[in-house]
């Protein structure tokens, strides 16, 4: 059994990655509408694949993306984010602190959702 | 003649001319009635000689005749014929005769010597006739010396002739030389200034007005000189004045060309600014309102996904479908907003493999390559690395590409190449190119304007040719139309190799 969090404030992102994944029957997925939220439910749950917003009220994405890797260093953590100039800052200040992360550019479609948990998690069939 | 002198009147030097020749004139009249006077003395004297000559035959045979026969009667006859004679040789006062003259005399006293002992002694007749031959050689020596003084009153009277001749040849000199007179006057006192003042005019007429008129020697002249020298004065002073006038012509015409460049300048700056501000505007508002979309989007976008995969019904599927597709165009009118508004960004800077670059972009787009059969080619060289942002790069790739595409989507034999070739100052130019339909001439001018577009409505944003443009000039590159016509355009833009190029 695998945990995929999702961390976005807007509920709509949420329920496509819920969406996209309930298809894999050893897939749970997790849900935090801001930074805070997920870094709570990273600490009770330890998911093998997050996806996290960067711009969200509360706590950050950056400041999730801090506090998850001083938790775990390895655990996959894809950045959704649009092409936005202030996105673009943030994710070369957060590189060139040595934090490591994937980029997940949106929008992202369901079946980019699937294709990239499927990789990150080394997944084969479900019913993509 | 006052010919020498700096100034003098043609007036004056001809009155004194006229002055000097009627008084030579008047001279050579006088010596003229002088010598003619002399001359009638001369002839005068002649007669007398004549008259001399004529009473000495007389006297010879009166003295014959006493000789022969004294008589008191023939005496007195004598005596009085004596008289005559003197008086007669006495009238001659010609100088040149008065040896003669007195040589005249002292034979005629010796005559009447002899002929008062005739009368007075009674010498007896023999003797008388023995004195005969004495009288008749004195008086014969009286003829003689009469007629030396004949010859000597002609060569007298040919002298005076010939000096009347040379003083009338003298006086028609005087008359004939007088026009030649006034015609040297007349060159040297008014040829020669005037010819000056020729020399003057023509100086003035080759517009050189810095040499004053000489003044002239000729006192007529004086007026016209000064009015000459004041038109000179006068056309100096215009001269510079239009020199003046010129030079400020010149300058003014220099300011104006500058300050029509500098407009010029401004006016394209201007516009430029106009664009920038244009687009930065735009660019700030489009990107907090893309934004705010994209999210929204892209849920609705994923709720009718999910939905697609779970209904089975063919007229719900085929909306679901329809309804994607519109959203998919407002996802990517969006997607191009946020990219603009990136644009102003500054990107990183790194050295990467173009050819990479390239096959990356065409995976992202190979959907739409197989779904319009169109025959991609990345045909950069494998082995260049360039010095520059991948994403940026990528985002304008994506853009030309695009257009391409939607240039040949309508071709059956649609191509799109991605060209690679060496270019000056050490970069590499890229090339998109593709064989659709082209840019109509009346767009060319407006491609690279933000929302222009010549795509039917809902299938361009007219930000893709505009944003590239911009995420080169972010890399200090430009975007190019290198070539467009009815089979084909191409757009390129140029890349440094390495860092220290750029």
């Amino acid at each position: 059994m695998y945990t995929v969090m999702t961390i976005d404030d807007e509920r709509s992102i949420r329920d496509g990655f819920k969406l996209a994944l309930e298809d894999f029957s050893e897939l749970d997925v997790l849900e935090a509408e801001n930074g805070l939220v997920g870094v709570e439910l990273f600490k009770k749950h330890q998911p093998d694949l997050i996806f996290l917003d960067l711009k969200m009220p509360v706590m950050n994405g950056a400041e999730a993306l801090k506090q998850i890797r001083a938790l775990n260093p390895n655990v996959p953590i894809y950045i959704v984010t649009a092409f936005a100039k202030e996105f673009f800052e943030e994710l070369q200040t957060l590189q060139n602190q040595g934090l490591e992360f994937e980029i997940a550019s949106k929008p992202i479609s369901l079946l980019q959702i699937k294709q990239i948990t499927q990789a990150a998690l080394n997944l084969h069939g479900g019913k993509a | 003649m006052n010919l020498s002198n700096t100034k003098s009147s043609l007036k004056k030097s001809l009155i004194v001319g006229f002055m000097i020749q009627i008084v030579f004139i008047v001279g050579v009249i006088f010596a003229l009635i002088a010598i003619v006077n002399e001359s009638n003395k001369v002839v005068e004297t002649q007669r007398d000689i004549m008259k001399v000559k004529e009473t000495s035959v007389s006297l010879m045979m009166i003295a014959n005749e006493q000789l022969l026969q004294p008589s008191v009667r023939a005496y007195q006859q004598w005596q009085v014929l004596m008289k005559n004679i003197r008086h007669q040789i006495e009238l001659n006062q010609i100088p040149e005769m008065q040896t003669h003259n007195q040589s005249m005399l002292s034979q005629l006293n010796e005559i009447e010597m002899t002929m008062q002992r005739v009368h007075s002694e009674g010498l007896p007749e023999t003797v008388l006739i023995a004195m005969r031959p004495t009288i008749a050689s004195q008086i014969y020596n009286l003829l003689a010396i009469s007629k030396q003084l004949l010859k000597t009153s002609e060569n007298l009277h040919t002298k005076k002739q010939q000096t009347l001749f040379i003083f009338i040849g003298l006086l028609g000199l005087l008359v004939i030389s007088m026009p030649l007179l006034v015609m040297f006057i007349i060159m040297k006192q008014v040829l020669n200034p005037i010819e000056a003042l020729s020399e003057s005019t023509e100086i003035i007429a080759q517009k050189n007005f810095q040499i004053p008129v000489p003044t002239s020697k000729l006192l007529e002249l004086k007026p016209l000189v000064d009015s000459m020298n004041e038109m000179r004065l006068t056309l100096l002073n215009e001269m510079a004045l239009k020199s003046d006038l010129v030079e400020e012509i010149e300058k003014t015409t220099q300011a104006q060309e500058k300050a029509q460049a500098l407009l010029e300048t401004l006016q394209t700056n201007q516009t430029k600014m106009i664009q920038m501000e244009k687009l930065s505007a735009v660019g700030s508002m489009v990107g907090g309102v893309a934004h705010e979309l994209n999210n929204p989007l892209m849920g609705v976008h994923n709720y009718i996904e999910y939905s697609l995969s779970k209904i089975s019904e063919p007229k719900p599927i085929e909306m679901l479908n329809r309804a994607q597709e519109e959203l998919e165009r407002v996802q990517h009118l969006v997607t191009n907003m946020l990219i603009f508004s990136r644009a102003k960004q500054g990107a990183k800077l790194n050295y990467f493999s173009v050819f990479d670059l390239v096959e990356n972009v065409a995976l992202l787009l190979i959907a739409e390559f197989k779904k319009y059969a169109i025959t991609f080619t990345n045909a950069t060289d494998q082995n260049l690395q360039i010095y520059s942002n991948s994403d940026v790069l990528k985002q304008v790739l994506v853009n030309l590409i695009t257009n391409a595409r939607d240039a040949v989507k309508k071709n059956p034999l649609a191509q799109i190449s991605i060209l690679s070739e060496m270019a000056p100052n050490n970069r590499v130019k890229i090339t998109v190119e593709d064989n659709g339909t082209g840019i109509q001439d009346k767009d060319i001018n407006r491609i690279f304007d933000p929302f222009y577009t010549t795509k039917p409505a809902g299938e361009g944003t007219g930000l893709g040719l505009s944003i590239s443009k911009e995420l080169l000039q972010q890399l200090s590159s430009d975007l190019e139309l290198d070539g467009t016509s009815p089979s084909g355009s191409q757009f390129s833009f140029t890349l440094p190799l390495t860092a220290n190029t750029h």
